[in-house]
């Protein structure tokens, strides 16, 4: 089992070959594919997030062990399917609040969303309100995570917002926000549950909501 | 009155103009528009190091040429000379005259990269921004030989993807405020548009936020003004931002 360690490296390395690799490898063996999912690849990913957040890593560095992670993933994900591991619990909706169509720090969330055990169902861009309710509603999420990148789209964040009151469906969801232009002063005053000014301790505080993982 | 501006250089036409027809004695100063590349406490301390330095000069108000750029004027205080800023995201709602004209246009056209004289003629930057700015920090800099080099070529196009910040614009927006060199760097924009598939429209730009700014015409609605012991807090109101007495 000292080789399943190379697959921890392989994700923060930015490897998918290996990552592939040894993924097959371990589940040609029959190991758990949680084993791998839990004791390797989120605690990889979450090493991954703590250097980004310390300026260590690079947004391409971070984005290679993300494809390493999603390469690895693949290969498991249908093993899981219905097993309960991929529940409600940690289904995440992302996307780029109404208007705005930046997404390099939202991808970087849902990334690092995904690496932590998330099931991530990503709007994209330009997100209208009525789409982020909808997808609450198809998925039964419990997490959206809403970006904006300018001034101009950030009151797009309170309209979702005050749009899920409207739909009654306010408590049924952890509403976090983040972007560059956006404070925690910000967040408080449109009534979101959080934010956070980087994606590594986003989805920290995502887990600390939901009462879920470390 | 006697003023001083402090501003993004990427109104040098369009204050100079303004400046010919005003009564009031205006001092200006410029600062690089590279700054808008840094982290944002580094733009704030940049444009506060010259509101510093004028602060106790006796001007009757200190303006600001600049939008909330990046939120780097959150948090702004005012020691001893007033402060005033025009309400507006950022320098094209200043050049279009409204920020509410602004907004209108920005939301029925989402993806749209806007460009005007003083944006193009300053958009390169300096080394010594290059090495501090955000770009470089994140990574977002490297060449594709660099991108080579470290992931692999054959992870060059996946990383593309998702490293450029325009690959959802559809639209080039060139604001015309009639000054030197609008209608060549006008057809420079166009082209960049039809090189990248885009869409282009060139919009009349309006310089009366500007000139009132250095008039002296400090309407609530427009500007804000902060008064020495205030800071500046940011709303979500269409406002923009607002002045709260600063804790000491």
């Amino acid at each position: 089992m000292d080789y399943l360690e190379k697959l921890h490296d392989a994700i923060i390395n930015g490897d998918p070959a290996t990552a592939i690799s040894i993924t097959e490898r371990a589940l040609a063996e029959n190991i758990d594919p949680h084993v791998l999912i839990n004791d390797y690849m989120i605690r990889a990913m979450d090493e991954v997030g703590r250097r980004f957040e310390r300026f260590e890593f690079f947004i391409p560095q971070l984005l290679m062990s993300a494809k390493a992670m999603k390469g690895a993933m693949a290969l498991i994900k249908p093993l899981l399917v219905g097993d309960g591991v991929l529940d409600d619990t940690f289904c995440a909706i992302t996307g780029t609040v109404k208007g705005d169509v930046h997404d390099i720090g939202k991808n970087l969330l849902g990334a690092l969303l995904e690496g932590g055990g998330f099931r991530v169902v990503d709007l994209g861009t330009n997100v209208s309100p009525e789409q982020f309710i909808e997808a609450v509603q198809k998925h039964e999420a419990k997490l959206v995570c809403m970006s904006a990148l300018l001034t101009t789209t950030m009151p797009g964040m309170k309209t979702t917002i005050d749009a899920f009151k409207e739909a009654e469906i306010r408590d049924r969801v952890i509403m976090l926000v983040g972007g560059a232009p956006v404070t925690q002063h910000f967040a408080e005053d449109i009534g979101a549950d959080g934010y956070r000014d980087n994606a590594s301790a986003g989805v920290v505080l995502a887990k600390e909501l939901l009462g879920v993982g470390k | 009155m006697r003023l001083k501006i402090i501003s993004c250089e990427v109104f040098q036409q369009e204050l100079s103009n303004c400046l010919s027809k005003t009564t009031n004695e205006v001092e200006i100063e410029f600062i690089s528009k590279g700054i808008h590349d840094l982290r944002q406490h580094e733009m704030k301390r940049r444009i506060k190091k010259s509101i510093r330095k004028n602060d106790d000069k006796g001007f009757d108000a200190i303006l600001l040429g600049y939008g909330l750029c990046n939120t780097w004027v959150y948090g702004l205080k005012a020691e001893i000379t007033p402060l005033v800023i025009p309400r507006s995201h950022d320098c094209i709602g200043i050049l279009m005259g409204s920020h509410t004209k602004y907004e209108n246009y920005f939301h029925n056209n989402p993806g749209t990269y806007f460009q005007s004289v003083g944006w193009m003629e300053n958009s390169s930057n300096s080394n010594s921004i290059k090495k501090r700015s955000l770009k470089k920090l994140y990574g977002l800099d490297m060449t594709d030989k660099e991108l080579i080099t470290q992931f692999g070529k054959e992870n060059l196009s996946y990383l593309k993807a998702r490293l450029d910040q325009t690959r959802n614009y559809k639209k080039i927006t060139f604001i015309d405020t009639q000054v030197e060199m609008s209608k060549k760097l006008s057809k420079t924009a166009q082209e960049k548009a039809e090189s990248k598939g885009w869409a282009f429209e060139e919009l009349e730009g309006n310089t009366r936020l500007l000139q009132r700014l250095v008039d002296g015409i400090w309407n609530k609605n427009e500007f804000l003004i902060i008064k020495p012991g205030e800071k500046v807090k940011q709303t979500y109101k269409k406002d923009l931002i607002e002045s709260v007495k600063a804790t000491p």
